[in-house]
């Protein structure tokens, strides 16, 4: 959280940048033409612009300023369906692929996490653990797949990958991946880094 | 283009059970104007006409004005709808909040209910996750329930039913009824099995 909020709000395009969010690079295309169609997918199409909302109303938010916060607030509810609460911290490199999302409670989101539609990651009042508002905290590069809920104080190690509408409701180790209602944990083979080489479909 | 729109129309039309007009305005579907204005008012009818004037623009190379209609979408209805996805007449979004993103062909008569959505895989076994730009393929009258999920380059095929909060990852034969995390299809033989999704299905 020490980083500065344009450092944040560059590694978060490049977060959507190295996600696969964009389309290979046509060679027969024109250096401008990629630019713009990069440009085009990031920041009109993809919730890009959500993600700066969020992160330029928790700098308001830290600041105490007033009334920019809760308009930052509504745009991203009005425009990507996308409803972050204030205590919830979130590192830099966030790529929300559409929008519609839920972040609630004091949630902690580490570097470079992925989040997908229809996601919920929120508090619980279940029997078991009783109600807290410690929410759960994500490691670095977690992707959550769409329709996928995460709820309670439960933590989820790096790398972790969470299954299409899978249901989180215990720990999940780092490197593993979830799956199912209520989510079991299932290991996954180390895999290299997502990084965008230039080399790819060559 | 008005061919599709005409077949989305049908559909829309009768989901408002609306009568059709009578005389002069059953004379051409344009004409029909309670059944239109209901479409319009009650269901997601835009979104789909949205939808089609964008592909139409998009076809035209027009610029801006697809990605404005994208917007509208997203403002208005909560669908996001990718350009390069084909999409077969009679197509009908019930409530809205959908997502479909990728190279997805869709056959005719296909029906979405509210945050179901087709989509990628991010799969890293075969390779880079952008090879995996390539969605599902799905057959004629398709129904897909609440919050279904359909992912990867798979096909689905004729008057398939996804149950809700199904993901679907594996192919799916033709008449098959699928339910689960992941999708499986259901003994429409055994009464047992028949019996447990009768009432939701119906």
């Amino acid at each position: 959280m020490t980083d500065n909020v344009w450092n944040e709000i560059r590694s978060d395009y490049d977060a959507y940048y190295n996600s696969g969010f964009t389309w290979l690079p046509d060679p027969d295309k024109g250096e401008l033409r990629r630019r713009w169609e990069r440009l085009d997918t990031i920041v009109l199409r993809g919730a890009w612009p959500a993600v700066v909302c969020f992160r330029i109303k928790k700098w308001a938010w830290r600041r105490g300023l007033p009334l920019l916060p809760v308009l930052c607030d509504t745009l991203n509810r009005i425009f990507w369906g996308v409803l972050i609460a204030d205590h919830v911290r979130i590192d830099r490199g966030l790529c929300l692929a559409h929008g519609y999302v839920v972040i609630d409670g004091g949630t902690t989101i580490g570097k470079n996490c992925s989040i997908n539609p229809y996601v919920t990651i929120g508090l619980t009042n279940s029997s078991k653990v009783g109600f807290s508002l410690r929410g759960p905290t994500l490691g670095d590069n977690v992707y959550i797949g769409t329709g996928a809920k995460i709820l309670g104080p439960v933590t989820i190690g790096d790398n972790a990958k969470i299954g299409a509408n899978a249901v989180v409701i215990s720990d999940i180790p780092a490197g593993h991946t979830a799956v199912g209602a209520p989510a079991r944990a299932i290991p996954q083979k180390p895999l290299p880094p997502r990084r965008r080489t230039g080399q790819e479909g060559v | 283009m008005f061919e599709n729109v005409r077949e989305d129309f049908r559909v829309y039309a009768h989901l408002t059970g609306v009568k059709p007009g009578k005389g002069l305005f059953a004379a051409s579907w344009l004409f029909d104007t309670r059944r239109f204005i209901a479409a319009l008012w009650m269901f997601p009818f835009s979104a789909v006409l949205l939808f089609r004037l964008k592909r139409w623009l998009k076809d035209r190379h027009a610029p801006i004005l697809p990605r404005l209609c994208d917007w509208l979408n997203i403002v208005v209805w909560q669908v996001q709808i990718a350009d390069n996805a084909t999409i077969g007449p009679g197509f009908c979004i019930s409530h809205g909040q959908v997502t479909i993103s990728g190279e997805v062909k869709i056959g005719r008569n296909c029906t979405f209910n509210p945050y179901s959505g087709c989509g990628l895989v991010h799969k890293r076994k075969t390779g880079h996750p952008w090879e995996g730009l390539v969605g599902p393929t799905l057959g004629d009258n398709v129904f897909v329930g609440v919050g279904g999920r359909i992912m990867g380059p798979i096909t689905i095929g004729d008057n398939v039913r996804i149950g809700a909060n199904s993901v679907v990852i594996h192919d799916v034969p033709k008449d098959a009824v699928v339910i689960g995390i992941p999708a499986r299809p259901i003994d429409v033989e055994d009464p047992e099995q028949r019996a447990l999704v009768q009432d939701v299905l119906d």
